[in-house]
């Protein structure tokens, strides 16, 4: 995130990228190219990413969910 | 203990959930997207804790739909609008505050950083929660 906070925006761009290559569902790289979006002042590409991250977290949020159900589910 | 870390874990990603509807509604919103801010404003707004957040974005939607629809169309913005354009994005209309509450709002940040003498509340380090 270094090159994010000096304002680097295309190595921002490129690490958040390869994030995602490695994992698609890497909900903080979605919302950090948001952010990239949001300084190049490309609205509508910022809101499709923080979209994306909305899903992905509660994606993630449901999954936990159903952890938790199980676990108590277990021990009864 | 593993229900606690879930529980937490949960808790979690339903704060970045949040956090992150409250951005793109701001920016669906300043895109000129009122359908799809009001959707991600509703999803945002399942959390209580966005409740200042989201009743200033609902100030905004409402501001924006009052507008004349030739005012709001040219609120859009190109998908690519380079920076050197800058001078061509006018802010949003401002609710009843002066005063930009949020400054973990993207655009409410953007305001403040190009009116350091105007209204906005005092810029904090801006990151958004949802970062």
């Amino acid at each position: 995130m270094i090159e994010h906070d000096q304002d680097q925006l295309d190595l921002a761009e490129q690490d958040l990228d390869s994030a995602l290559a490695l994992d698609d569902q890497n909900c903080t790289a979605m919302g950090f190219l948001g952010h990239v979006a949001f300084k190049r002042q490309q609205w509508p590409d910022a809101a499709a990413r923080f979209a994306d991250a909305t899903e992905c977290y509660g994606g993630a949020a449901g999954d936990a969910e159903r952890q938790r159900r199980a676990a108590v589910d277990r021990t009864g | 203990m593993r229900i606690n870390a879930l529980e937490a874990r949960v808790k979690e990603q339903r704060a970045q959930e949040s956090a992150a509807a409250v951005n793109a509604a701001a920016n669906f919103l300043r895109a000129g997207d009122i359908g799809k801010a009001q959707s991600y404003v509703d999803r945002a707004a399942r959390d209580p804790e966005r409740a200042a957040a989201v009743n200033e974005l609902r100030e905004a939607i409402r501001a924006m739909g009052r507008r004349p629809l030739s005012e709001a169309s040219a609120e859009r913005r190109p998908a690519n609008l380079s920076p050197s354009n800058r001078s061509e994005v006018r802010p949003l209309p401002r609710p009843t505050s002066t005063r930009c509450s949020f400054q973990w709002l993207s655009w409410c940040r953007a305001e403040q950083a190009h009116d350091p003498n105007g209204n906005g509340a005092a810029r904090g380090d801006g990151r958004p929660v949802g970062g």
